[in-house]
């Protein structure tokens, strides 16, 4: 009886997903990067109500929030290029809309869907320190920058922090659409070995089970991190 | 020298302060008391802008500044000069004790590690929690917490320090450590600003007792006057029934 599937064949791929696992690897890192950075600036904009740049955050989270992620990757690969092209045509901006790696308009979208909710998260995590700290802050001549960024955030960090963690595993999944646009990532290098030898349920097995292995490295180091930043709620030990 | 000149403040068109005047010298102790509501803790936080007046003339020292033209580099200037001692702590909860003490020294008054270390062990020595230096806030019990408040205010140096209700929050038999600091800071002439319900600190300690009342200052003078020759209807009541409430 022929076996329900080829392990001799999945282990002979597994070094080849491997091979772009740093891929998949790279697009999350470099969008949790920016996305931490434009949810930390809209997350900001909305508590301070800052005018104008408040309405443009609201719209921004709303629509980012309310059309899918496959359709914002479409709209940056198509519409970014097209946005370029005009600019090269009419302000005579120089660049080469051919030469830009497909990557670069998956950071894009990526980092703007996740900067999205992060902000969210990030918001709640910063109202949810009580202000009185701040004001602790102000009262001894800090700035509002220096208060936010030395006792507001650490704090808010360890709130945000498990929230973070789900984040990065949704986005480390999400990835998976970067091969919409042709960028050869597990999920893209899986179907160009499925198609090889037509062995498409073996190649996802081992694509699966790598994505899984990666989310539960994941996830225990946010746990780990935790602890760490947590360290400053530990209970009295008198 | 401190000094208030018809300082007016509303929130909302409401108008929560009203021709405020006031001058605290040097060394001086002055107690504000009023029923809840009345404007107290608004008039301390007029001083150092965490609320900014809609109107009048604020000094402290030789800073000088009318309260509708204030800079963001004026407001600081003053924060730096002044200090504050908060209903709740407010401790800086990812630091402990120490490092809620060196936090302004590095940070605002920029001395190196050694000389902020040095001056954070000698204020928290000073408010007797020397050996409590390593504990974060949620180790510490509520006067504690408030000793580490009042040596994050001290190690700034600043001219004077504001409380608001600083044992209001502490469970009865944690009021008296806390006074017993104040009662220090004042025999050695730190200049305060105190906001209380505690009538017999007001008594022993205040060189000036205040009475607010709907936003005024509707009396004032030495606790004598203030406590034994009641002029105002208004503070004779408060007065009452504050008494009642103590007894
Ligand atoms: N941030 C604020 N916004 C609106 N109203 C406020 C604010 N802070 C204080 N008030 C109002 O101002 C009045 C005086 O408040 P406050 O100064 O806290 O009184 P007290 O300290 O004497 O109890 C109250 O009626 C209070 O509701
Ligand atoms: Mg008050």
């Amino acid at each position: 009886m022929k076996p329900i599937f080829d392990i001799q064949f999945m282990i002979s791929i597994v070094p080849e997903i491997l091979k772009v696992v740093p891929v998949t690897l790279n697009i999350t890192i470099v969008s949790m990067f920016f996305a931490i950075i434009v949810g930390l600036i809209s997350a900001l904009v909305r508590i301070y109500k800052i005018p104008v740049a408040c309405q443009i955050a609201s719209t921004y989270l709303s629509f980012m929030r309310g059309t899918p992620l496959l359709v914002q990757i479409y709209l940056a690969y198509y519409g970014i290029p097209k946005i370029l092209d005009y600019a090269h045509t009419y302000y005579g901006w120089n660049i080469d809309v051919n030469g830009i790696p497909a990557i670069v308009f998956i950071y894009f979208a990526f980092t703007l869907n996740v900067g999205a909710y992060l902000s969210e998260t990030i918001r709640a995590a910063i109202q949810a320190i009580d202000k009185g700290q701040m004001e602790a802050a102000l009262s001894i001549g800090m700035t509002t920058w220096q208060g936010l960024r030395r006792i507001i955030f650490p704090q808010a960090l360890a709130v945000a922090l498990p929230s973070f963690g789900n984040t990065v595993i949704s986005l480390i999944k999400d990835t998976s659409l970067a091969f919409m646009i042709s960028v050869v990532e597990m999920m893209g290098q899986a179907k160009i070995l499925g198609a090889r030898g037509l062995q498409f349920f073996e190649v996802y097995i081992v694509v699966a089970l790598i994505y899984w292995i990666i989310c539960i490295i994941v996830e225990r180091t946010v746990i780990r991190l935790e602890k760490r930043v947590k360290q400053f709620e530990r209970g009295r030990s008198i | 020298m401190i000094r208030l000149q018809n300082i007016e403040k509303s929130f909302h068109h409401t108008k929560v302060l009203q021709n405020i005047n006031l001058t605290v010298n040097r060394g001086a102790v002055v107690t504000i008391l009023g029923p809840s509501g009345s404007g107290k803790s608004t008039l301390l936080r007029c001083i150092n802008f965490l609320e900014r007046p809609n109107k009048g003339l604020i000094q402290v020292g030789d800073l000088v500044i009318q309260a509708e033209k204030v800079s963001r580099e004026q407001m600081i200037q003053v924060r730096r000069n002044t200090a504050m001692v908060f209903q709740h702590y407010y401790l800086f909860k990812n630091k402990t004790a120490l490092e809620n003490v060196m936090e302004g020294l590095l940070i605002v008054k920029k001395l190196d590690r050694a000389e902020a270390y040095q001056k954070s062990v000698h204020f928290l020595a000073k408010v007797g929690l020397a050996n409590r230096m390593d504990f974060y806030p949620s180790q510490l019990s509520g006067g504690q917490q408030q000793r580490v408040g009042i040596a994050r205010a001290l190690a700034m140096e600043p001219q004077v320090i504001l409380f608001d209700e600083p044992t209001s929050a502490l469970d009865p038999e944690l009021v008296g450590e806390v006074l017993a600091v104040m009662k220090s800071l004042a025999r050695e002439g730190m200049t305060m600003i105190v906001v209380t319900h505690e009538m017999n600190f007001a008594r022993e300690v205040a060189s000036h007792v205040i009475f607010m009342d709907d936003g005024l200052i509707i009396e004032d003078g030495s606790p004598v006057e203030v406590f034994d020759q009641t002029k105002m209807e208004r503070t004779k009541q408060f007065l009452q029934r504050v008494k009642r409430f103590d007894s």
